[in-house]
C-alpha cells in the first residue's frame, strides 16, 4: 500500500499525455489507457521527486482545505493506480 | 478518474506489418490465409497510416504481426510513431531483436516491447512452434530489454500443454521485476481454431490457473499486475471484444486491408475496404463492414433484450460465426445462448482427448 511516506513514480511505459482529439488528459500504458479527471491530473504531474505526504501537504496549502482530506483521496487514487499498473512506489 | 467515454473515432490501431515469422505457433490467431511478403504495404503507406491515425485522434500504435521484426522499415515507422506523438507497442516474438536493433528501437522512441514465450521449457515451446531453443534466446532478449531501460510486459500463451509450468512462468516474470505480465490462454481463431482440439485446457487445468493468478496477484499487488484471459469456452459471459465492434480498434492488415478486428475476414459477406485506396477515416465512417455490428441496434435476442449489451457488445461476432454458424448471434461462450451448453460440453470433450498431431502455422504464404 502507498502511504505518506512512499515516494510514487508513473511505472515503465506509462505516460501522460494531453488528448487532442477528445479533450482532457489521458494516461497510456501497455494495453491501457485512462482518461484522468483535473485532480488526478494534478497529482500525477506532481509526483516527481517527493513522498505522497509532501505531496499532499502541498496540495493542502494550494487549496485551503485540510490535509486528512486530501491525503485521503490522494492516497486512495495512487493506490488505485498501483493496482493497476500505472504507478509504482518505493 | 473514468473509463473511456464511447468514442466515435478509434483510440488505437493495431498493424499486422508482415505476416512472414520465424516460429510456426500452432495457437497463432494469424488467418490460416496468410498474406504474402509481394502484398505487403510499401514503408510509405505505413507511415501514411500513422499520419492518419495521430489526425483521426488515436493515442497508441501496436506493432505486431507475423513478427514485425521482420520488416527492415520498423524502425523507421517506429520514429514516425514517435513524431506523431503516439504511444508505441512492439509485439514480438524477441527472435530478431538482437543489441543492435534493441539500441535502434530505444533511439527511436518505442514506448513499450510485450515479449511472448510459448512455454518456459524448451521441448514445449519447440512442440507448439517449431522451433528449438527458442526460450533461451527469449530469456536473453528479456533480460536486454530490461536493461535498456524500456518498459517491458511478458505474454504466456497458455493451453493444456504448459499450465503446469504457470507457477514457474509467474515467478520468472517477478523475478525480472517486470511490471506487466499477460497469462493469455489461447483464444480459438486462425491456427488456433484449427488446433483447438490439441490445446484446449480441461476444466480443471482452469481451476488450477484461477487459483494460481489469485494467490500471485494478492502477493504481487502494487508491483506486477497480471492480465489474466481464461479461454472463454469456460466463461460464463463473452469478452467485450475489442471493445466493441468498432468501437475502439482499428486493423490494418499486411496487404492494407482494413478491418474491426483481425479475425473479421473470417465472415465471408463481408469486404473489407483497402489502405490506401480507402482513408482509415472513411472505412472506420463510411463503410457497411465497421457498421455491420457497432453497437446494439444489429443485435437479435437474447443480446437485444439483455441488460449486458452495452458492457459486452454481444462478445465475438468470429466465434459467433465458427460456433454457432451464424456472425449475427449471441456469442455461444454466454450462458445465456442457447449453443452454450453445446460449447462448454465440446471444450470438455476435446479437453479430455488424447492430443491429435498440431498443425503448425505456416512460416509464411
Ligand atoms: C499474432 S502475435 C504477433 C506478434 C509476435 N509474432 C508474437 O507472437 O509475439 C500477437 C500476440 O498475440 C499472441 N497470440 C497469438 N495467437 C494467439 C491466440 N490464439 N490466443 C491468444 N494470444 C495469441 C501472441 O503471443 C502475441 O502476444
Ligand atoms: S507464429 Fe507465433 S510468433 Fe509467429 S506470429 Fe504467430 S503467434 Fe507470433
Ligand atoms: S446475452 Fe448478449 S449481451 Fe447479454 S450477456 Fe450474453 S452476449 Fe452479453
Amino acid at each position: 500500500m502507498i502511504a505518506a511516506d512512499s515516494v510514487v513514480r508513473l511505472a515503465p511505459g506509462v505516460r501522460m499525455q494531453q488528448d487532442a482529439a477528445r479533450g482532457g488528459w489521458v494516461l497510456l500504458g501497455p494495453e491501457r489507457m485512462l482518461v484522468l479527471d483535473d485532480i488526478a491530473q494534478l497529482v500525477i504531474s506532481r509526483l516527481a521527486g517527493q513522498s505522497a505526504g509532501e505531496l499532499v501537504a502541498a496540495l493542502a496549502v494550494e487549496f485551503d482545505a485540510p490535509v486528512e482530506v486530501i491525503g485521503a483521496d490522494v492516497l486512495a487514487l495512487l493506490n488505485t493506480l498501483a493496482d493497476k499498473g500505472f504507478v509504482r512506489y518505493g | 478518474m473514468a473509463s473511456l467515454l464511447p468514442n466515435t473515432l478509434p483510440l488505437a490501431m493495431l498493424m499486422e506489418l508482415t505476416h512472414r515469422c520465424p516460429l510456426r505457433c500452432a495457437y497463432c490467431s494469424n488467418p490460416l490465409a496468410l498474406s504474402p511478403a509481394s502484398a505487403e504495404l510499401p514503408t510509405a503507406a505505413w507511415k501514411a497510416a500513422l499520419d492518419e491515425a495521430a489526425q483521426l485522434g488515436m493515442l497508441q500504435v501496436h506493432f505486431s504481426g507475423g513478427e514485425p521484426m521482420a520488416r527492415p522499415d520498423l524502425i523507421e515507422q517506429v520514429r514516425h510513431a514517435t513524431a506523431r506523438g503516439l504511444y508505441s507497442n512492439l509485439i514480438t516474438s524477441g527472435l530478431l531483436l538482437d543489441a543492435h536493433k534493441l539500441a535502434e528501437l530505444v533511439d527511436a522512441g518505442l514506448s513499450h516491447v510485450q515479449l511472448s514465450f510459448q512455454d518456459l521449457d524448451e521441448d514445449g515451446a519447440q512442440w507448439v512452434s517449431g522451433y528449438a531453443g527458442g526460450v533461451a534466446k527469449k530469456r536473453e532478449v528479456a533480460d536486454r530489454v530490461l536493461a535498456s531501460g524500456l518498459a517491458l510486459t511478458l505474454n504466456f500463451v497458455m493451453t493444456r500443454h504448459n499450465v503446469s509450468r504457470l507457477s514457474a512462468m509467474l515467478d520468472y516474470a517477478e523475478s525480472l521485476g517486470v511490471g506487466r505480465v499477460e497469462v493469455a490462454n489461447t483464444q480459438y481463431y486462425g491456427w488456433g481454431l484449427k488446433n483447438r482440439a490439441a490445446l484446449i485446457p480441461t476444466r480443471e487445468q482452469l481451476d488450477e490457473m484461477n487459483s494460481l493468478v489469485a494467490e500471485r496477484r494478492a502477493r504481487c499487488k502494487g508491483r506486477m499486475v497480471i492480465d489474466y484471459v481464461i479461454p472463454d469456452y469456460y466463461a460464463r459471459r463473452p469478452k467485450a471484444c475489442m471493445g466493441g465492434w468498432g468501437q475502439r480498434f482499428i486493423n490494418v492488415m499486411p496487404d492494407g486491408t482494413i478491418l474491426p478486428c483481425h479475425a473479421a475476414q473470417t465472415i465471408g459477406h463481408l469486404s473489407f475496404p483497402r489502405f490506401p485506396e480507402s482513408s482509415l477515416r472513411a472505412a472506420w465512417c463510411e463503410h457497411p463492414s465497421f457498421a455491420a455490428y457497432r453497437g446494439v441496434d444489429w443485435m437479435p435476442d437474447p443480446c437485444g433484450s439483455c441488460d449486458h449489451k452495452e458492457q459486452d457488445w454481444g462478445g465475438c461476432r468470429c466465434q459467433a460465426l465458427a460456433l454457432a454458424g451464424d456472425a449475427s448471434q449471441t456469442d455461444p461462450v454466454c450462458e445465456r445462448s442457447p449453443q452454450h451448453a453445446q460449447v462448454v460440453a465440446l471444450a470438455m470433450r476435446e479437453s479430455r482427448q488424447p492430443t491429435p498431431e498440431l498443425m503448425l502455422r505456416q512460416r509464411h504464404a
